[in-house]
């Protein structure tokens, strides 16, 4: 039994330079949604302690269900080699904040279990801590909504949901004020100073545990790449054919959990390809999946690394013969890039808006009298169209007077009560970041809207 | 991913003499043919040199006794591969004896291409650095014009080529060039490793008037002394089976001395210089031994500590065994203290998919079960023929897994040999 020498890196150390990756990411959630928080006074002293706690229930429930596992099969060292609190450690990083404790712990359960389906460590074909995620997404929906993402400051600073949420409301393929802006700008994606789950909201340090684990040879450094890139590729595209910048595919794979599941998730090792050929395949197939998951409405993550793992025997099988002739896999990028490209148009083409009119808005009348122009307008609300007439004088709307309206008499009430009327004109240079009045959202915004589109035809661009 | 492996520091140039063996035991095999018709009979004198077997099929070679004395037995002994191979035992008289030669020309360039192929065939030359293949064979290949002397021993541990290469560096020359000449071939090749600084130095010395001859330092990955990386990074060229299809032929120091012998005093191929290291002996030793000595009997004389475990070969192709007789091509022997790694669950990290310089998935190969006969056919896909052994696979994982020896398996299935 040979060789006699032997490579000083072994498994132990793979797991704890994976441990020391995280690292910085959980002291990031643990001063994002603890310290900064208590800082600003919206917290208590305990509640800071919120974020590390889940994290240690999660890691320790998996602990406990391996444990089990192995006291019944009577397995001695089985434990000592498992890496056992890993499912539940990474199931929690990537829920949201407020998930219930023993939805947490049910989670991470159900992810050990799965591993042990299997036949236990390194024999899983499904990610574990995703199988954990998928079941509480089934079971728990309720667990993921917008509320559940925000630390309490954020509640109290931004009044949107989770930047991928946000973005699926929007019409069209948005623009960068209604993806960005809402959450400062790009940076504050980069840094993770945004809403989202534990440890997906920091792009810059999962991208520093990226270089630090494939210099060090822990990860498939192709499988992130691939996937990354292609998933900007895409989305570049589409932002492209719809006249949208640069900024466009960086919101993408800056936001979500893109960046966390690339680095972490999809490269899990027993999970994942050991073929390079296989690993590229897998990473076109992942950025692929998740484009068509975004676009049609939800995140996709979690969902298109666990497709794409059921997949990786065949994957590997591709790469296997590829290493001995390349040109057998060449049919199966092909295949890829022509599905990634056709998707591309059809994704861009579904979201085109006509000039970006607004459907519920119509011109009645225009009429130009000196330096005075005065509209006619309509604009759907909650009980159907608003009626307006506006007059504006040397570029300013100088008079907003509303003609009719089916709105219900309370919530126009509020309206009325707020002086959002006057809010409007006096704010009409800056509408993104006037507020809409509470309990009346659907007609204020109506009201905004109508606003912004007289100016956006007054004024093209 | 291209490896490196640290120098050992367990190395000593140093050259000892062991030619006092009371019995030889010598393997009947030639590469890994044993089909070798046998030409002594029990109790029958034999001359050192005499030819005591050959092998059948194409490659007609001779296997020498390297004692005078008398054909005791046949016995089977544990050959570098660790297999049991049978030998012809043989009890030396300790006189030398030496059968009349003649034909022997004082210049070695002399010869005819005609003369200089039968007298490799008859001195049973062969390649010296571990696949033991005829030497004369390479040479019968049409259209060569580059030799590649392959001093490169890319194992930890192994300096039995540097050893005779810095003690015989002129007589090697004198070969490679007499060789270059009977051949009509172009240009040689001296592949010396980057960190092998010293060899360079020594050959530097005495290469000024040879004309034809290069030094070209390649780069210390592992395995740089497999013939096909060398010559890839040699002169770029790849080739499907040998590098004769390219016009190259490769020869390791070892074997270029065993012709410069051949030439010189037709000298068949009986002893060779194999070097004995590891943690289990006080001092590395490279020895010049006959072929056929059993290896205890050196590990003895080196003063072996007890429980060290024996391995035939270099560290990283090299096989455990409990006895071991000195073949041709065997070139290290290590005693090594007994670690047991800790062996894990693979994990699939897939990194003995990027060191396999052939390209294998062994990963792969070890995950598919093959015991029934429709198996064979999906293990054939993987193609695990086509491994060298150069345990790579095992050295890099993280699991400490027995990768080499599960291809190894595999490879013996899709060859038919279980």
């Amino acid at each position: 039994m040979g060789p006699f020498l032997r490579n000083e890196d072994d498994t132990k150390k793979i797991m704890t330079r994976l441990l020391i990756s995280l690292l910085p990411i959980i002291i990031f959630i643990v001063v994002k949604n603890g310290y900064l928080p208590y800082r600003y006074g919206v917290i208590s002293f305990i509640e800071m302690f919120n974020p590390i706690l889940n994290i240690i229930i999660g890691a320790l429930s998996s602990l406990i269900v391996e444990s089990i596992y192995a006291l019944i099969l009577r397995k001695k060292n089985y434990i000592k080699n498992s890496y056992a609190f890993f499912p539940g450690l990474f199931l929690t990083l990537i829920l949201p904040l407020h998930t219930p404790i023993h939805i947490i712990v049910i989670g991470s359960m159900i992810a050990s279990i799965s591993k042990l389906i299997f036949g236990g460590f390194g024999k899983n074909i499904f990610n574990p801590a995703l199988v954990g995620y998928l079941f509480i997404v089934l079971v728990y929906s309720n667990v993921f909504t917008t509320n559940n993402y925000f630390n309490q400051y954020e509640l109290d600073t931004i009044s949107r949901a989770t930047p991928l949420t946000n973005a699926s409301m929007v019409s069209g393929i948005g623009s960068y004020d209604e993806l960005v802006k809402p959450y400062g700008s790009l940076s504050n994606f980069l840094i993770g100073n945004i809403p989202g789950s534990l440890a997906e909201t920091s792009a810059l340090l999962c991208i520093a545990a990226y270089i630090y684990l494939s210099i060090t040879k822990t990860i498939k450094w192709r499988i992130p790449l691939v996937y990354v890139g292609t998933v900007f590729v895409m989305t570049f595209c589409i932002g492209r054919l719809l006249g949208e910048g640069i900024y466009y595919p960086l919101f993408h794979i800056l936001s979500g959990g893109l960046m966390f599941g690339a680095v972490f998730m999809a490269t899990d090792p027993i999970t994942s390809c050991v073929t390079p050929v296989g690993q590229i395949l897998q990473g076109l197939l992942l950025g692929v999946i998740t484009v068509i998951f975004r676009f049609t409405g939800v995140e996709g993550v979690a969902f298109s690394i666990l497709i794409v793992n059921a997949l990786v025997f065949a994957l590997d099988k591709i790469g296997m013969v590829s290493r001995f002739n390349i040109l057998k896999s060449v049919v199966f990028f092909i295949l890829i890039w022509i599905v990634a490209i056709a998707l591309t148009i059809v994704f861009a083409n579904s979201r085109k808006t006509v000039d970006n009119q607004d459907p519920n808005f119509n011109i009645i009348s225009k009429n130009k009298i000196d330096n005075q122009t005065i509209y006619n307008v309509s604009q759907e609300g909650y009980g159907g169209k608003i009626k307006a007439q506006i007059i504006i004088e040397n570029d300013l709307i100088i008079s907003l007077e509303i003609t009719s309206h089916r709105e219900t008499n309370d919530r126009y009430q509020l309206v009325l009560d707020e002086d959002y009327i006057n809010k409007l004109i006096v704010n009409q240079g800056n509408l993104d970041n006037l507020d809409t009045v509470s309990s009346a959202t659907v007609t204020s915004n109506a009201l905004k809207k109508l606003v912004s589109n007289v100016l956006k035809d007054y004024k093209p661009n | 991913m291209k490896v490196k492996i640290a120098k050992h520091k367990l190395t000593n140039d140093e050259l000892i003499v062991y030619n006092k063996p009371k019995k030889v035991y010598i393997p009947l095999i030639s590469g890994n043919d044993t089909n070798i018709t046998i030409l002594v009979k029990k109790g029958e004198y034999v001359y050192k040199g005499s030819m005591i077997g050959k092998r059948k099929g194409d490659f007609r070679i001779p296997i020498h006794s390297s004692v005078s004395g008398t054909v005791l037995d046949f016995e089977e002994k544990t050959c570098y591969n660790g297999e049991k191979i049978k030998c012809v035992v043989i009890e030396n008289d300790f006189k030398e004896k030496i059968e009349q030669k003649i034909n022997i020309k004082k210049t070695i360039s002399k010869y005819s291409k005609e003369e200089f192929l039968e007298l490799l065939k008859e001195n049973g030359i062969v390649g010296m650095g571990g696949a033991g293949f005829p030497t004369y064979v390479k040479y019968e290949a049409k259209n060569i014009d580059t030799l590649i002397v392959n001093a490169v021993e890319c194992e930890p541990y192994i300096t039995a080529d540097c050893t005779l290469a810095k003690a015989k560096c002129e007589e090697i020359l004198e070969t490679i060039d007499a060789i270059l000449e009977i051949n009509k071939m172009k240009e040689a090749i001296i592949a010396i490793k980057k960190e092998n600084v010293e060899l360079k130095q020594v050959f530097d010395n005495f290469i000024g008037t040879y004309l034809k001859i290069k030094i070209k330092l390649v780069s210390n990955i592992y395995p740089m002394g497999w013939e096909k990386r060398l010559v890839k990074e040699i002169t770029g060229k790849d080739y499907s089976n040998y590098p004769s299809d390219v016009g190259i032929i490769v020869n390791n120091i070892s074997t270029i001395y065993a012709i410069y012998e051949a030439l010189k005093y037709n000298k068949p191929l009986i002893e060779r210089i194999v070097t004995f290291s590891g943690e289990g002996l006080e001092k590395p030793y490279n020895v010049l031994v006959k072929i056929g000595t059993p290896v205890d009997e050196i590990l003895n004389q080196l003063k072996v500590k007890e429980n060290s475990i024996i391995v035939s070969g270099g560290p990283m192709m090299g096989n455990r065994v409990d006895e071991l007789v000195i073949s041709s091509n065997l070139n290290c022997v290590l005693a090594l203290n007994e670690n047991a790694n800790d062996v894990t669950a693979c994990i699939e990290c897939g990194k003995c998919v990027s060191v396999c310089p052939v390209k294998l998935s062994p990963v792969l190969i070890m995950k598919t079960k093959y015991k029934k006969e429709r198996d064979i056919k999906k293990i054939k896909a993987y193609h695990p023929e086509k491994c060298i052994g150069c345990g790579l696979c095992s050295y890099i994982c993280p699991a400490k897994l027995y990768v080499r020896e599960r291809v190894k398996e595999a490879k013996k299935i899709v060859r038919g040999d279980k």
